[in-house]
């Protein structure tokens, strides 16, 4: 009989060989990327049945499953572990005739897919027609999920679903208008003891013989457990054996507390809470799941527990009195500087932490913040699996007491809040034991009991009868001097509170919260760093603690805890760089410390951290002075790609590594601007920052103009004033502090002053007057003000800007406006250039320089602020090359600018039609403004693709919404991007022989444009560059000969397909995903400089 | 982007000299396109007018080339140290650390000044001593030195060169047959040429373009 002929995933490897496909556990032991998740990947290999994995970037993406038939009920069950387990995205199950693609983002279903409708089938085709290469390319380029809308959403993933849920629950066990309402202590303890207990019951760990042994009935899962009860008294008698039961047998630190006080408090209605939550009952949206096991805790990885624990632990700890169901309160968490980590950024950081270490065996690493303990839990795991590695023939007790050495003299945790100590050990605990199998905890029990009286989870808070050494996490201040105690470590991790001056302030005591921490910032006996640092109280405060942030005092004693080996790596709020306040900090602090490298997050700022007020960032440092004059700092900034649907999947692309000087650092912090460094190559390009720069050698508007009465740097009187609007008086504010406050002032104005609203949505580009106008009367309110601005900025002419600086109009009548507008007035005679100014603002050129130097606008907040906006350069006539030329343009702008107030007018109240008159003018003026400013054609290209696709596409919110850099390319961007880099590069080389000419192989399915560069000798008129579309196998064949090379030359992974070139005896091959992104032509002068730079460096072989 | 691939060719053939001799080749090409007022005789008044026109050039050739005109040089206090006449840095700022420093000097303004060329303000700026470590092009493998011939004869210059560098070939640090010997650029004459020294940090090699000034 023959074998089926169906064998394709489960190929021999010389039939098939994709770079991150794995065929047995064996494969990914030598594939070093895929090491941390060895366990993750070993637990779902057993687990699953699985013939092969494919990892991505190292990380585990897709698992693949053959089966001789069809048994979609049992593939259902396999869709939900594959949910509850939340590392693969999805599980390829392939049958004889069909191969079944499901989702991990989408909900589990009791009842097996009935259709191609259920989001949990991202697609089904036949397996004949299931081409495995095609199929990995297009995952891995991101095609697959843009084929697929719908079927990937990370809104539904275990971690969210789970985290809303507990929250639920403990809002319903607090409940007030119940009678019987929980104190937060107990419900958390209570939760956090029943998921611990989950946990040991659903692995195995404990069953019939300590259920039998509390006269429990015997079932696998906890709520099977107390469903089986009938009295509820009963079942919340026998949960409370069961602890003490288990506080017996592991250990005090997770068991420990008064059970006698918690389980009189309980009632029968908590019981149902607890029941319906490990059902799977829908908190959020009130929806029973009948009869199902929703949640697999053999599965959920333990790392995600912890973390939604801490966070669902410290978003509910101090908001008790919150609403119940409205969700986390942002104010504490604010307050608190605590935000939830998500697992795989955790696991990124302590990847960007561990590059480059051969082994972790003898690290010793400390979190000194440490939380739910999710860094020492990764750092746990990964030790864990390098000593099983490294010890295959091991035996049982050997191993786990080994594991047990690890645990509590490698890892060290610390954190003031007790809370946060109680979790950490929780999990650490949960790490132990994942190592383990069942019998193997029975084993290591016994044998310690031999041994001594210690039971088989070690003492972590803290260790009795031992005051001198440390315990593993000690509840304890950082910048107290207990930890001191702790010795030195390689490696210093975590993610410190966040806290900066806007939440101490608010804070009840309105003191710092952290005492201890300024303490040892400005005591030079223990800050070594003040020893050198200026005398005055405010110099040493914007050394060390500008803006009051709290992770910066983090910064700067985390490396004190260093081996002289060893290095820092800390999750980081993006303002310590990207703010005007941390000038002398970052001078300082980058002088003393070694940057091994900074990540740039805040593109994924709302992915991440959906809640956060401030994107983060990865420094990752050593204790060593750096050159000043030769040192680079890496920078790291990717960027949203949706290449892959889970939330922190981070992919970087060759084009987002940058090495960036620190001497330019250094100069740009005295002139005030460091924040300006990291901006300008966050999206900028190397082309970017040479236009940029130019543009800042030009002079700026805040040469011109200045406060009433300001004067510049010759003496003179600025020629322009700006401004805010007046601010109406708040006579509450005025009773809490009258002297801070201030006294009231009187309007100078009378009722029938024009007055214009910044909430209208109406004006722009030309401030309209009259019954159809922009403005109405102000009438007899406001009487009293708080802020009087000089008369002058309400005076005409002027240009108006809005707070965010986002919408700019020309004002040729005197009117008055609020605090939300500012403005910039002049003398009569500079009325065409404030409507040259006015144009200016409205064009691409100033979003392309906003986007790029202000610390907000794509980062944080669209937001720039009127202090950056004056930095735009803003030459006068006269200081152009062609004064002449420049000053017939500014007449022409401002015709035509006037001409459209004109037809704005006349165009009434149809918001339509104004606004097509303004787009009209926008248009025109453009291509005026860029010759006033003398752009290059490239120049130009730069700033229209920042206009209008970078620009749009930063920060997205979520992976769903459209993202112009994300979609696919058009025929026209790629043959315009191949004839810019063809032309770019034939012009420079006019002294050779030779002429580029370009072709492109487009492979659809695969998401991935091969773009082939001839050299040939003819100089000929450049055709249209051809594009054929080939799914051929021979393309196929190219493409994954080109990724095996990239493998061989150390790119590996996704790098490669961001951006590859292969060179061939007379061709170079680009290979690019067709993403619009690597189509700009933006994206072609910098690959022009890049192809270029590399030919120029080759040598000849052969 | 990552590369991966073999070629016959030196450059691939669209730059058979590499980088270097681009940049070389570039600077010499601007310079014949460079006449200069007959006020400009001070090094630094020819040096800002060569490198103004070093940028034109390259933004009307849309080249990525980053040119920075007395570029300043810091010790660790943050103090400066020095400042390089012109430095050129290839496209991608990504490689900051890679960059070709100019030097200019006068030479027959009419004396020789050959020895000021060689000198500390001049060569040796690129050469440690016993007391001082090396000024520029810290751990780059070259530089250039720039020769403004004020009377054009550059014959002269270049004999009056050769002969002050053998005269301090020790002081130079120059390699055993590190000569002045003649580099091959196309556009360019007989007496461009590069010197090898044997510095600390390894091989260094000077390059010498002797500019002819033509005067408006």
């Amino acid at each position: 009989m023959s074998k089926p002929r169906h064998a394709k995933l489960g190929a021999r490897k010389r039939d098939f060989d994709f770079p991150g496909y794995f065929r047995r556990p064996t494969d990914w032991e030598s594939a070093s990327e895929a090491r941390p998740y060895r366990h993750h990947l070993q637990r779902a290999w057993a687990e699953f049945g699985l013939c092969g994995v494919l990892c991505l970037e190292g990380k585990p993406t897709i698992y693949f499953k053959q089966v001789p038939r069809a048994d979609l009920q049992k593939e259902a069950e396999w869709q939900k572990m594959l949910w509850n387990q939340g590392m693969a995205a999805m599980l390829v199950v392939q049958d004889p005739t069909k191969t079944r693609i499901y989702s991990a983002l989408a909900r589990p279903q009791k009842d097996p897919i009935r259709d191609s409708g259920d989001a949990r089938l991202a697609a089904e085709l036949s397996t004949a027609a299931f081409a495995l290469e095609v199929f990995l390319f297009s995952v891995q380029t991101g095609q697959f999920y843009r084929e697929h809308p719908g079927k990937f959403d990370a809104e539904v993933a275990i971690d969210q679903y789970l985290l809303d849920n507990l929250s639920g629950a403990r809002d319903e066990l607090m409940d007030k208008k119940a009678d019987d309402p929980l104190d937060a202590a107990t419900a958390h303890a209570f939760l956090g003891r029943c998921l611990f207990t989950c946990y040991l019951l659903e692995r195995g760990i404990i069953g019939k013989k300590q259920l039998k042994a509390v006269g429990a009935p015997i079932a696998k899962k906890l709520h099977h457990v107390l469903r089986e009860i009938s009295n509820k008294r009963d079942a919340i008698t026998t949960l409370f054996k069961l602890f003490r039961l288990l506080d017996d047998d592991f250990n005090g630190s997770m068991f420990g507390g008064s059970f006698t006080e918690e389980q009189s408090s309980l009632r029968a209605r908590h019981i149902d809470v607890l029941i319906r939550l490990l059902c799977g009952y829908d908190f959020v949206c009130q929806q029973p799941v009948l009869d199902f096991d929703f949640y697999d805790f053999r599965l959920i990885p333990i790392e995600l527990i912890s973390a939604i624990y801490e966070d669902f632990i410290s978003a509910g700890e101090k908001e008790t009195d919150a609403p119940k169901n409205q969700g986390k309160s942002k104010t504490v968490r604010r307050k608190t500087g605590a935000y939830y980590t998500p697992p795989r950024l955790a696991e990124l950081v302590v990847d960007i932490a561990t590059d480059g270490w051969e082994t972790l065996l003898d690290k010793r690493c400390l979190d000194p913040a440490c939380g739910s303990g999710v860094f020492l839990v990764i750092l746990f795991q990964r030790m864990a699996a390098e000593w099983r590695r490294k010890n295959p023939s091991a035996d049982n007790v050997t191993r786990a007491i080994e594991l047990r050495r690890l645990l509590t003299t490698n890892l060290q945790g610390v954190d003031s809040d007790p809370t946060a100590c109680m979790v950490a050990c929780f999990s650490l605990y949960l790490a132990f034991l994942d190592q383990l199998e069942p019998p193997d905890i029975w084993l290591l029990k016994a044998a310690l009991e031999k041994l001594g009286s210690e039971k088989v989870l070690p003492p972590l808070l803290e260790a009795p009868n031992d005051t001198a050494s440390c315990p593993v996490v000690l509840a304890k201040n950082f910048f107290g001097p207990e930890v001191d105690t702790a010795g030195k470590f390689q490696l210093v991790i975590g993610n410190p509170p966040w806290v900066g001056r806007s939440q101490s302030s608010s804070s009840e005591s309105g003191k710092s919260p952290d005492t201890e921490l300024r303490q040892w910032l400005f005591d030079s006996d223990r800050n070594p760093y003040l020893r050198q640092s200026p005398k005055q109280k405010s110099e040493r405060e914007a050394r060390f603690f500008p803006e009051q942030q709290s992770a910066i005092a983090f910064m700067w004693k985390a490396p004190l805890h260093l081996t002289s080996d060893g290095h820092v790596c800390l999750l980081l709020p993006t303002r310590v760089i990207l703010s005007n306040t941390t000038d002398k900090f970052q001078a300082a602090w980058f002088s003393e410390f070694t940057v091994e490298a900074i990540w740039q997050f805040a593109d994924y700022s709302f992915i991440l951290f959906p809640e956060a007020k401030c994107p983060a960032i990865v420094a990752k440092y050593k204790s060593a002075k750096p050159d000043p004059q030769t040192a680079e700092i890496p920078y790291f900034t990717p960027k949203v790609e949706h290449l892959d649907p889970r939330r922190a999947a981070i992919v970087v692309s060759a084009e987002e590594r940058k090495a960036l000087p620190l001497s330019d650092l250094l100069a740009a912090a005295a002139e005030d601007r460091a924040y300006m460094f990291w901006k300008m190559p966050f999206w900028g390009t190397d082309r970017d920052r040479r236009l940029l720069d130019r543009l800042r050698r030009m002079p700026a508007l805040s040469e011109i103009a200045g406060e009433p009465g300001e004067t510049d740097a010759k003496g003179r009187r600025k020629r322009w004033v700006k401004g805010q609007g007046f601010k109406p008086f708040d006579a509450e504010k005025y009773r809490e502090n009258p002297k801070r406050y201030g006294e009231p002032k009187s309007r100078w104005w009378d009722d029938d002053a024009l007055f214009l609203d910044a909430r209208r949505k109406t004006w722009g580009v030309a401030l309209l007057a009259g019954v159809d106008g922009d403005c109405s009367k102000i009438g007899p309110e406001p009487k009293r003000l708080h802020r009087l601005p000089a008369k002058p900025i309400f005076t005409a002419p002027m240009v108006l800007v809005n707070q965010g600086c986002s919408r700019f109009a020309y004002c040729g009548f005197d009117v008055l406006f609020q605090h939300a507008i500012q403005s910039i007035a002049g003398p009569r005679k500079d009325e065409d250039l404030l409507l040259f100014l006015t144009a200016l603002l409205n064009t691409p050129l100033t979003t392309y320089y906003t986007f790029h130097t202000a610390a907000n606008l794509g980062v944080e907040r669209d937001k720039v602020h009127f202090e950056e906006l004056l930095q735009l350069p803003f030459p006068l006539p006269e200081q152009t090359k062609n004064p002449k030329e420049s000053s017939e343009i500014i007449c022409e702008v401002a015709a035509r600018l006037r001409r459209t107030t004109d037809e704005m007018l006349a165009a009434g109240l149809n918001d339509v039609n104004r606004n097509t008159a303004r787009l009209e003018a926008i248009r025109e003026i453009t291509g005026l403004v860029y010759r006033y400013y003398d752009l290059t054609r490239w120049e130009r290209a730069l700033v229209e693709d920042t206009a209008k696709i970078f620009r749009p596409s930063s920060t997205p919110a979520t992976y769903t919404k459209a993202i112009p850099t994300v979609a696919e390319a058009g025929v026209e961007d790629r043959e315009m991007y191949a004839e810019l880099l063809c032309q770019t590069i034939n012009r420079w080389a006019q002294r050779s022989r030779y002429f580029l000419t370009p072709s492109i192989l487009i492979a659809k399915r695969e998401g991935l444009g091969l773009l082939t560069l001839t050299k040939t000798e003819q100089r000929v008129l450049l055709p249209t560059c051809p594009e054929l579309h080939d799914v051929s196998p021979q393309m196929r064949k190219l493409l994954l000969r080109i990724a095996k090379a990239s493998v061989r030359e150390g790119a590996g992974g996704l790098t490669y397909l961001r951006g590859y070139a292969h060179f061939e005896e007379d061709r170079v091959h680009v290979l690019k995903p067709l993403t619009r992104r690597h189509w700009t032509k933006t994206a072609a002068l910098n690959d022009a400089d890049e192809l270029a730079t590399y030919i120029a460096s080759m040598e000849a072989v052969g | 982007m990552q590369f991966s691939g073999a070629v016959k060719e030196r450059g691939w053939g669209l730059f058979p000299d590499g980088w270097e001799a681009e940049v070389l080749q570039f600077v010499s090409d601007v310079w014949n396109n460079l006449a200069l007022p007959k006020t400009a005789r001070l090094e630094p008044r020819i040096t800002k007018l060569l490198s103004g026109a070093i940028i034109a050039r390259y933004e009307k050739e849309e080249r990525d080339w980053f040119c920075v005109p007395e570029s300043p040089d810091w010790n660790e206090e943050g103090k400066e140290i020095s400042r390089t006449d012109i430095r050129l840095y290839p496209p991608g700022r990504k490689r900051r650390n890679i960059s070709l420093i100019l030097e200019g000097k006068r030479l027959n303004t009419p004396a020789s000044r050959a020895a000021e060329y060689v000198g500390a303000g001049g060569m040796m700026c690129f050469i440690p001593t016993a007391k001082a470590p090396v000024k520029y092009a810290t751990g780059l493998p070259c530089g250039s030195m720039l020769g403004y011939v004020l009377d054009g004869n550059i014959r002269r210059a270049h004999a009056a060169v050769c002969k002050a560098i053998r005269a301090k070939r020790a002081l130079l640090l120059l390699a055993a047959e590190g000569d002045f010997s003649r580099v091959e650029l196309a556009n360019t004459h007989e007496f461009h040429g590069v010197t090898k020294h044997q510095r600390p940090d390894g091989v260094f090699l000077l390059y010498h373009l002797l500019l002819p000034v033509r005067w408006i």
